[in-house]
């Protein structure tokens, strides 16, 4: 897939999700977009405006009520829950706001889970390689509540980057960190971006973030505008 | 970079590991119940096939020989005996109940006269002589006794001391070590006695219809295969050869029979309370697998949106649930295997045959392990399948979502295989198909009643509104989605139902035996009266009472030959009265009417008649053997036939302890019979009397035995309370099961109450609100829960009345209330310890979170 090729592709997108009463809460609405390989797009909003929800749907964590989502070259619509999590082994890497580390495990392993379920060899050796690219080649044996912010943050970046993905959604990558650990965070996103030709997708409030990449879009109950200003490409 | 079923299994297994590693806290409750469940079926079932091995490695031993041949109250004569040698060596033994006399003192003692061949197997053995190191000839030598070393302290005896049995006087050579034929004997009358056969004699004890057991115990040669077929070839030869006496022929496994019955239906009652304690277990498994996984739903939510499929998700929780169905397992056996060996000791003095091959049993331990795993399973399967649904979104959205339970068809599936295969390894281990089925029907309503006492309670809190904040979440508490209401409603429910139907059951008995004992029984049954006695005993029960307070009644042994003009074998006899054909049965006359007799058919004859026998039969007799009243009844007194026209049928209350006979002739003929007489007395200020009666009749009448009926029910009270406390036992585990549960269950919902806890306290709400609410929703699930098991334990305890034949039933609220009042006690308490964290903590820390 060549850098100037559509790796996401949104077709009229609705999104409805049902209320505690069955009443229907309209939260996307006939949204279109495509997301170029290898570029770097930011979604900004208001609380609720509906960017978690366009993430999701584009991780496939979240089946749209309309509309058709072609991500990686795969119509991932109508695929059911095991073909989407297939579906993500190999394209999809994701970042929290909350890192969702797995408590139970060391650094390494938190890492290393992710290459043990897309079926790679050598998962150790390429883990503890993720940990050093992120800076944290002496926290391999940590557990998650023995790091910092910054440092879950950094592990939650090599798990994401370690199998290579083809995207990389971040959802408030920054939201839980210090202005200090944010910048740290920011800076190994953007490199390990580059390093693998990753496309990028995300979700912020941080407009300094924002402002980093060079796509930025808008989203305002349930309705996406492009933020031509800031359109670099 | 592919992903295939091995890296899912390595995968599983090592994160299962790791789950273990961090998270072995949050399986106290299921390891506990697991444990529970798992050592009382492997203690129940080791014991029970050591006891069965036992039995079957030595029945032989506990038979005295490989067949036994049984008349009752005559002895075989000398032309008899040697009959029997043509099957092989043949040893006698004979058993009755005496009185024996040191000094001052008299006691009730069961006798056994052996001769010089017993026993044919096993041996003899002697804890102390005198002198020492005596053979058996020598103590039994010149009346010399071995007895039971309880009786030597009992009456402050020593070795060598001389006592009086009969008309005897014998000399106490040794104390029994162990006796190889003594097998269980859930109830005895007196400690054991023994001596030789011609001591017996001298004791002037045995004449005819004395109530002694005689026994020919046969050792035949090695080549002859005892068995049953053998036996009803040897009892046709001996009926053939001598109709006139009533034979009964056993082999080693028959000997035992009753025995092994009572051991089959005691292990299948132990195995139930086992599997009903381990499916209250397997609730408290089920809700500490969803409290887990409710806790693992970030992490499972990670491992989805890693690329983990639901095969994986469901492949590596099951393995975590599977190892832990098998440390606890493991856990369960190794206790099993300690308990075992320490109950040893404590089984060996019921059952001293038993030898001590305990520990961890194989089959046992397995089958036990086997449970384990397959209630763990049943129990986690909705939790597990919940597992699989978690969604990824959920790290996007919100983390208070409700972890509902798998209600799929495929959860509904696998439930229903994992019941079959319960069911099937049940019924395979079951000697008792029928109790199992019955069983398993009595778990399933119970499911369905507290099921829908649930639902029930949960559809009042919902109806119901109120204005006070506190009380209105409580009520919210009981119905909320999430709510382990069913979870606590079902522990409650069936331990408590359980528990309150075994002790008003215990409780009714045990005042219907009081008051047959103060109101109703005789004080003294005094037995083995010889004709040339009678009026002499008499006159002497009349010098404590008057003669309105004196029975004695005649009594020879007769068996019922025909029924209505047919044969008895010909004849249908029901199952309830099939004792009353089987071999000889002690027959009265009277010429008139017994004062407690309820006749409900026929008449009495007049008190002067003369004429062809008439009989009074019990009323059982008419209903249960196809005799009408104007039917024949024949029986075989001393090899003669009598054949008697039935004309009244008695209502008979043998538990009223009152003297009974299931039949009374007419006077006429059988007068010349030789027979013994039985009599019954009621005394005032019993118990100074009776000592002071019994004394007398022992120091004047040496061979006539008095029973005191006090002691009879005293001894019959220590044994129901012996088996009550045994089965209170397995009802407390099961009750311990039901708290574990509990405890999960009510701690189970902390994080969903400690978000709405914050919100109220941010609203103004006071430690002593929240404390009053949590109350009142948990006083609420307590009080309707134990009244219901209150109303269902009383139902239960009727029907077990009803079914042992009692007539009325006291409700004996105290007891149901009483429970009630604990029950609630309890629950509180736990609930309090469980949630002391949400009245405590701070709201800001959780909500600075959210």
């Amino acid at each position: 897939m060549r850098n100037n090729e559509a790796i996401i592709s949104l077709k009229n997108i609705a999104l409805s999700l049902s209320g505690p009463n069955k009443k229907l809460t309209h939260i996307l609405h006939d949204i279109s977009l495509q997301v170029q390989q290898g570029s770097a797009t930011s979604i900004v909003g208001a609380s609720g405006s509906g960017k978690t929800s366009l993430m999701m749907l584009m991780a496939g964590v979240e089946k749209p009520t309309k509309g058709e989502i072609i991500v990686a070259g795969q119509d991932i619509t109508h695929f059911n829950e095991d073909q989407l999590a297939l579906f993500r082994r190999e394209n999809i890497g994701i970042v929290f706001q909350n890192f969702h580390l797995i408590p139970t495990m060391t650094a390494c392993e938190n890492v290393k889970i992710a290459l043990e379920l897309a079926g790679f060899d050598n998962c150790q050796s390429r883990a503890i390689e993720s940990l050093e690219s992120v800076g944290l080649a002496h926290r391999l044996h940590h557990y998650p509540d023995q790091l910092s912010g910054g440092e879950q943050q950094r592990v939650a970046l090599a798990r994401a980057f370690t199998t290579a993905p083809k995207i990389l959604l971040a959802d408030e990558p920054t939201g839980n960190l210090d202005s200090e650990n944010g910048q740290q965070v920011t800076e190994l996103l953007f490199k390990l971006k580059a390093t693998h030709n990753t496309t990028l997708v995300l979700i912020t409030h941080d407009r300094h973030l924002a402002s980093l990449t060079s796509r930025q879009l808008v989203i305002h109950d349930g309705t996406l505008n492009e933020n031509e200003s800031h359109h670099n490409g | 970079m592919k992903t295939n079923h091995t890296t899912t299994v390595n995968l599983a297994v090592n994160l299962a590991f790791k789950e273990l590693k961090h998270g072995w806290q949050h399986f106290t409750v299921f390891l506990a119940c697991l444990v529970l469940g798992v050592t009382m079926m492997a203690v129940v079932n080791t014991l029970g096939t050591v006891v069965k091995n036992s039995l079957t490695n030595e029945a032989q031993s506990l038979l005295g020989g490989d067949m036994e041949i049984r008349i009752k109250g005559m002895q075989a004569s000398a032309e008899q005996e040697r009959y029997f040698t043509q099957y092989g060596e043949v040893s006698y033994v004979a058993t009755l109940r005496s009185m024996l006399h040191f000094k001052a003192n008299n006691t009730l003692v069961e006798i056994k006269a052996v001769d010089e061949y017993y026993p044919l197997i096993g041996t003899l053995t002697f804890r102390q002589t005198l002198p020492k190191n005596l053979t058996a000839e020598a103590v039994f030598a010149d009346n010399g006794i071995a007895i039971d070393p309880q009786l030597l302290s009992q009456l402050s005896m020593k070795l060598g001391d001389e006592v009086i049995i009969g008309n005897a006087r014998y000399r106490i050579r040794a104390t029994i070590g162990r006796e190889p034929d003594q097998a269980v004997q859930v109830f005895t009358f007196g400690p054991r006695v023994m001596m030789s056969q011609a001591s017996l004699v001298q004791s002037g004890l045995v004449s005819t219809f004395s109530l002694v057991e005689h026994r020919y115990r046969v050792r035949t040669p090695d080549k002859v295969v005892v068995d049953d077929k053998y036996e009803e070839q040897v009892e046709l030869e001996l009926k053939a050869k001598f109709p006139n006496t009533s034979w009964r022929v056993g082999t080693g496994t028959d000997g035992n029979q009753s025995l092994e019955q009572f051991l089959d239906q005691l292990i299948a009652f132990m195995n139930l309370s086992g599997l009903a304690t381990f499916l209250i277990a397997g609730i408290g498994i089920g809700s500490s697998v969803r409290t887990y996984l409710e806790k693992k739903s970030t992490t499972i939510a990670v491992l989805k949106v890693q690329g983990a499929a639901r095969r994986t998700v469901l492949s590596i929780y099951s393995v975590v649930v599977g190892m832990l169905a098998l440390i606890g397992g493991i856990i369960g056996i190794s206790l099993a295997a300690m308990v075992t060996v320490a109950l040893m000791p404590l089984l060996a003095t019921v059952l001293p045959s038993i030898v001590g091959e305990t520990g961890l049993y194989g089959p046992a331990s397995a089958l036990a392990l086997w449970y384990g795993v397959l209630i763990t399973y049943l129990f986690s399967v909705p939790a597990l399948l919940s597992a699989v649904d978690i969604k990824p979104a959920l790290l996007f959205r919100s983390k208070t979502a409700v972890f509902e339970l798998s209600s799929t068809k495929t959860s509904h599936l696998i439930i229903l295989l994992l019941l079959m295969l319960l069911f099937a390894t049940l019924l395979y281990n079951a000697n008792d198909r029928g109790l199992i089925v019955g069983a398993l029907g009595v778990i399933c309503v119970a499911f369905i009643l507290f099921g829908l006492c649930t639902y029930c309670i949960k559809q009042l809190t919902r109806a119901i509104k109120v204005k006070t904040p506190w009380l209105q979440l409580a009520l919210s508490n009981v119905h909320r989605p999430g709510a382990t209401t069913g979870t606590v409603v079902f522990a409650i429910g069936t331990s408590l139902t359980v528990l309150i139907a075994l002790t008003l059951t215990e409780a009714n008995f045990q005042a219907r035996i009081q008051d047959i004992a103060t109101a109703r029984a005789p004080s003294l049954f005094i037995i083995d009266i010889q004709p040339h006695q009678k009026s002499a005993i008499q006159q002497l029960l009349r010098e404590f009472a008057d003669p309105d307070q004196i029975t004695l009644s005649p009594m020879v042994r007769g068996r019922i030959t025909h029924l209505a003009g047919r044969p008895v074998a010909e004849v249908a006899v029901d199952e309830e009265i099939q004792w009353a054909v089987r071999g000889d049965r002690g027959i009265s006359y009277s010429a008139v009417a017994p004062d407690n007799a309820d006749i409900i058919a026929g008449q009495w004859w007049s008190a002067d008649y003369k004429g062809e026998p008439l009989l009074s039969v019990d009323q059982r007799f008419i209903d249960g053997m196809d005799v009408n009243i104007g039917d024949t009844i024949t029986v075989k007194i001393l090899g003669e036939a009598i054949t008697a026209k039935v004309v009244n049928a008695r209502k008979i209350d043998y538990s009223s302890f009152q003297l009974n006979f299931a039949m009374i002739l007419s006077p006429g003929d059988i007068e010349e019979f030789p027979h013994t007489s039985l009599a019954t007395i009621y005394l005032e200020q019993a118990a100074n009397q009776e000592a002071k009666l019994a004394s007398r009749i022992a120091k004047e009448f040496p061979g006539v035995t008095a029973i005191r009926t006090r002691e009879v029910i005293a001894l019959i009270k220590t044994i129901m309370n012996n088996i009550a406390t045994a089965l209170r036992l397995t009802v407390g585990i099961s009750l311990l099961a039901g708290l574990l549960v509990l405890t999960s269950a009510l701690s189970a919902t902390i994080k969903q109450r400690m978000y709405d806890i914050a919100i109220l306290k941010v609203l103004g709400a006071s430690r002593g609100d929240i404390l009053k609410s949590c109350s009142a929703e948990w006083l609420l699930l307590g009080l309707i829960t134990s009244v219901v098991a209150a109303v269902m334990g009383t139902l239960g305890a009727m029907l077990i009345d009803a079914r042992l034949g009692a007539q009325e039933f006291a409700f004996m609220p105290q007891i149901s209330l009483g429970t009630i009042a604990i029950c609630l006690i309890v629950i509180w308490t736990i609930g309090y310890i469980g949630n002391r964290a949400l009245f405590n903590f701070r709201p800001a820390s959780l909500l600075r979170n959210e």
